[in-house]
């Protein structure tokens, strides 16, 4: 029988990942291009083929994820065995409702490319947005690979998943970011709070995922990319 | 009984179902380790085993899977693992009663290894030996490692197993999902590439999916490998229900299932999660009387990442393994490595995974640098990026081991020699972590005649089987020396090429480059003997990827060397080459692009100077703006003129075609950035005739508790090129900050950027504060959170939407200001 890992997170270091142009592109708004090479442009495919180079040179993809027991549904919060204060809000009771499990999720690209855009913005700002593009969807891509791992797990145990919900939307306080870190222990990646709630590397996601009784609920389309 | 291993010559066992399911009905409350009970409820798990048995198990896997001390510590229960593990053993051998085999079971350990998780190698490594050491005390017939994820976990099982239970067979499963894949990525030719290098008896797969989905990965694996397989499906996939788990597919589905996988090759059978002692009764006799299918072994050597693998060998296409991460004569390369840095390894094996090399030799030997460490680092960056197995290439067998330990997959190690000190310190790292080896044919000399190499050849080989490893763990590097020092020994190298493929079907490579040193036309040179190789049998080469000469020349000969059937992959490959001759084929023109291309034409008119630095801006071409700004003054048109007249239109017109969506957001700050350089070159000038007046000030910063910024970077770009003078106040900036600055530069408008709906209402506090105090600055903000409705709710003068409206906003509020002394709404 397939165990559910509770209890403790379950870290994931040296994320191998691929950097897609098309992704990359979509990133920059620039519409129905699925390659650099499509945009017909020898300057614009040079510049952000460099900053997808660079990206590869620079990101250090980690991960961490921490499945945690609900125990009650309130009117305006969900509690679980390790916290009765972090999933706060009707949006918190909306996707967790039906669902025996809540996973919470934090992924990080590092800080590389962010120190680099810094440097950058100042003396090359195209550059800066280029690799700043770079970094925005490779942060997300963590965040997906950690989802799609995660998933498996919940499928595994019968159970379905629901959309991913970052934290800071809604009616989810951002404040409660303090709590997802220390449960997910997220400073084992490298990953700290600012007065803010913003977590530092800026390039890092966190979210959590439900795992929801089959034919309970919305029939859950996962969609790891969105957010809400 | 008769050994287990003889039985599978003839027979097709029967493993048994899922204890968990079992037990649960016994009253195993939910979530606690069944294993506990091999000492709480013996007489329960004894009653499970004689169950399978009767319903015909031949093997009964021992009660033992969570029963590792990481998984018992999670029931505090680490100091009774020889009490569990033993009477777990005990338990299935009464059950058995001398009519069936008993399998020591090994489950995962419970967290995840290096280089994804926290888990050392050796951490897990010994963690699954004390496990298989106290199993085999207890007398099992096999180990069987079950329900592995990931490749590297299988790795350190697989390597514990060996050292605790060195005499004891190893049934190795992985868990596959639905498409085919394990969950870090290995689909099954990988995997049993891997698992053959660690010379598994029994490989197979088990749980997470029912038997339908696991038909074409196991008849995938029946044709990877010639290894006997087993399966174990569940009983469909799991569905929670009314507080339990339960599965779908009944034990008459499953078992009809079960020719099917004895037509994959499947050799053991059994059950996972759901299935009970009914689903064995029923395969058992689906199967009775039927005979296992043969399966023949492959002649080749594979290598493999954790996610692909690549044969070395005859009628597979030609191996390219790429040279170039090697720090040898490569200064910068060099120093990278000296500061423990990856970059511009991650770098050179990119390039030389997209130029065509199948594998890749990694060398990090520079003087005085820890190697060892940094294989290490530099096998966890490749494989992070590319896919192509790896050559572990080290003088230092502490090199060869940090690589070959880190490395989740099944590499090719560079290298042995005949020298016995050599292959005593390197033979047993390939067996202890299941790689392969290049083994080069010299000794305490370089023997110059082909006998005498396979002498050498000979001596290796025997030592090899010394240490536990078969022909196919080698590939023989059969030395290509320099033509032009030694002919007759390059000459020579050929006949051992031939030898040791017509006596023996070896694998050989060679290091291309030598061959050619010292002469001129290198490349002609060392690709004619590669060309000439390949007609004599060598199955690899390690060579410089980059060059298309080498491809070329290896897609043809591997036309007569049976090595590309119907000539498939060269005619894909040669329509997008350079003919190195005129090939007088119909329709061929020119010299570069595929057949057919027309030639470039030239322009009707060259573009002048003016209208080059208006592309330059359109096309962000940041390169050349500066060289045509210079060209422009030195043609005599004057800085302002140029500043006005030539660049200021272009970044106009980029910004109507970004609002007619022809150009996109990077376009515009390509250009805008375009633009800068240009600006920077004429600002000295302009400012030798007096200082210009800015069109207007602008304070700009993201607002307290934000430290967002790239956004309000590129809008100051626009801004500045666009003639105003912007202060830039950074992020996460305090408003009295803002309103001392605004106060002190005399700004006309003050600029907020916020990316977070917990700070815009910093942007209500600022306007409020300039309201309040009677200030005289205009506010316009902007941000991925702002909206025209917030912009209104706080009072805002303008709101931006993205960074192609912060000049024609800023431009509006000025106007209105320089007409009426204020801004009406909707600006």
């Amino acid at each position: 029988m397939p165990a559910i890992r509770l209890g403790h997170p379950l870290f994931f270091h040296n994320i191998p990942f691929e950097i897609e142009e098309r992704q990359i592109l979509r990133e920059m708004r620039i519409p129905k291009k699925a390659s650099l090479a499509e945009l017909n442009e020898p300057a614009m495919e040079r510049a952000i083929g460099q900053a997808i180079e660079e990206g590869y040179r620079m990101i250090e993809g980690q991960g961490v994820y921490r499945t945690l027991t609900i125990t009650e549904i309130g009117e305006d919060r969900v509690l679980t065995r390790e916290s009765e204060t972090l999933f706060l809000g009707q949006k918190m009771v909306k996707l967790l409702r039906h669902c025996d499990y809540a996973s919470l999720i934090v992924a990080t690209i590092g800080p590389k490319i962010e120190t680099e855009v810094d440097r950058l913005s100042g003396p090359e700002p195209a550059h800066a947005y280029f690799l700043e593009r770079v970094g925005a969807w490779m942060a997300d891509y963590m965040g997906i690979w950690l989802d799609r791992m995660l998933e498996r797990e919940i499928v595994r145990a019968g159970y379905q998943r629901t959309y991913r919900f970052g934290v800071g939307y809604g009616d989810w306080p951002l404040s409660s970011q303090t709590e997802v870190m220390a449960l997910t222990e997220a400073h084992k990646i490298g990953i700290a709070l600012n007065e803010a709630f913003i977590m530092i590397p800026r390039l890092s996601i966190s979210a959590v995922i439900g795992w929801q009784k089959p034919g309970t609920g919305p029939q859950s389309t996962p969609d790891p990319e969105s957010d809400s | 009984m008769t050994p287990l291993l003889e039985r599978l010559k003839q027979d097709i066992l029967i493993l048994d179902g899922s204890m968990g399911a079992l037990l649960q009905g016994r009253g195993l409350p939910p979530g606690y380790a069944p294993d506990l009970w091999n000492l709480e409820r013996p007489q329960d798990i004894q009653a499970v085993h004689a169950e399978y048995r009767a319903a015909g198990s031949d093997i009964l896997l021992t009660n033992t899977f969570g029963a590792s001390r990481r998984r018992l510590a999670e029931y505090q229960a680490e100091g009774r693992i020889r009490e569990i593990n033993v009477a777990g053993v005990d338990l299935a051998r009464r059950a058995a009663a001398g009519k069936a085999y008993v399998a020591g079971d090994i489950g995962p350990f419970g967290s995840t290894i290096a280089p994804f998780g926290d888990t050392t190698f050796e951490e897990a490594v010994a963690i699954f030996r004390e496990q298989a050491a106290i199993l085999a005390s207890a007398g099992v017939d096999l180990i069987a490692i079950e329900t592995m994820f990931d490749i590297q976990e299988m790795r350190a099982a697989l390597i514990g197993v060996r050292e605790g239970a060195p005499r004891v067979p190893i049934m190795a499963f992985m868990t596959y999902n639905a498409d085919g894949i394990t969950d870090s990525g290995s689909d099954p030719e990988t995997v049993a590439a891997v698992l053959e290098g660690f010379s598994v008896e029994i490989m197979g797969l088990n749980c997470s999916v029912g038997p339908e989905a696991m038909v074409p990965v196991l008849e995938r694996l029946g044709r990877a490998t010639h290894t006997y397989l087993g399966i174990e499906p569940n009983a469909g996939l799991p569905i929670h229900r009314d507080g339990k788990t339960v599965y779908p597919s009944g034990a008459e589905e499953m078992a009809a299932f079960a020719p099917a996988f004895v037509g994959a090759g499947a050799n053991i059978i059994g059950g996972c999660c759901g299935t009970t002692p009914e689903y064995i009764r029923l395969i058992s006799k689906r199967l009775k009387g039927t005979k296992p299918r043969r399966r023949t072994p492959s002649p080749h050597t594979r290598i493999a990442s954790r996610t692909g693998v690549v044969p070395i060998g005859a009628g597979v296409p030609f191996v390219l393994i790429g040279e170039k991460i090697n720090p040898t004569g490569k200064k910068l390369f060099s120093e990278a490595i000296a500061e423990g840095r990856t970059d511009l390894i991650v770098a050179e094996a990119r390039k030389e995974a997209a130029a065509g090399a199948h594998a890749l030799d990694v060398n990090v030997g520079v003087p005085l640098v820890d190697e060892a460490r940094m294989m290490e680092k530099a096998v966890i960056a490749i494989g992070n990026v590319v896919s192509s197995p790896l050559v572990i290439d080290s003088s230092f067998a502490s090199a060869l081991e940090s690589g070959l330990r880190i490395y989740p997959g099944r590499a090719l190690v560079n290298s042995v020699n005949a020298e016995e000190e050599r292959l005593e310190e390197v033979l047993p790292l390939i067996r202890r972590y299941g790689a392969a080896v290049i083994a080069l044919l010299s000794g305490d000399d370089i023997p110059e005649k082909a006998a005498d190499r396979m002498k050498n050849a000979e001596k290796i080989l025997r030592a090899a089987e010394r240490f536990g490893l078969r022909p196919e763990d080698i590939v023989f590097d059969t030395l290509a020396l320099t033509v032009s020092a030694v002919q007759e020994a390059a000459r020579q190298t050929l006949e051992t090429i031939r030898l040791l493929k017509s006596e023996w079907n070896a694998r050989t490579i060679v290091g291309l480059s030598n061959v050619s040193f010292g002469l001129p036309m290198r490349k002609t040179v060392h690709d004619t003997f590669l060309a000439m190789a390949i007609g004599a049998g060598l199955d690899g080469a390690i060579c410089d990827p980059y060059d298309p000469l080498l491809h070329q020349t290896v897609a043809a000969a591997s036309l007569f060397a049976g090595r590309d059937p119907e000539c498939r992959a060269f005619i894909d490959k040669a329509a997008g080459w350079t003919p190195l001759v005129p090939q007088a084929e119909k329709g061929a023109e020119g010299t570069t692009g595929t057949a057919g291309a027309s030639a470039s034409k030239t322009p009707d008119h060259p573009l002048t100077t003016r209208e080059k630095i208006e592309r330059a801006i359109i096309e962000g071409e940041r390169e050349a703006i500066v060289p045509l700004v210079t060209q422009a003054l030195a043609e005599g048109s004057a800085p302002f003129e140029i500043f006005v007249e030539q660049m200021t239109p272009a970044i106009r017109k980029l910004g109507d075609l970004f609002g007619a969506r022809q150009k996109f957001i990077p376009h515009l700050i390509a250009g805008a950035d375009t633009m800068k350089k240009g600006v920077e070159v004429l600002q000295p000038l302009l400012e030798a005739k007096g200082p210009t007046q800015p069109k207007g000030t602008i304070v700009f910063a993201t607002v307290k508790g934000d430290i967002h910024d790239i956004g309000k970077n590129i809008c100051i770009l626009m801004l500045r090129n666009f003639g105003y003078r912007v202060i830039d106040l950074g992020r996460n900036v305090a408003i009295e900050t803002i309103l001392e600055t605004a106060e002190k530069e005399k700004a006309q408008i003050v600029a907020l950027s916020a990316l977070m709906t917990t700070t815009m209402i910093q942007m209500k506090v600022a306007v409020d504060a300039i309201r309040e105090r009677n200030l005289p600055y205009k506010v316009m903000v902007g941000g991925a959170v702002v909206t025209p409705k917030f912009t209104t709710e706080i009072g805002a003068d303008g709101y931006g939407k993205d960074v192609g409206e912060v000049v024609p906003l800023t431009e509006r509020i000025l106007a209105a200001l320089a007409e009426t002394g204020r801004v009406p709404e909707g600006v």
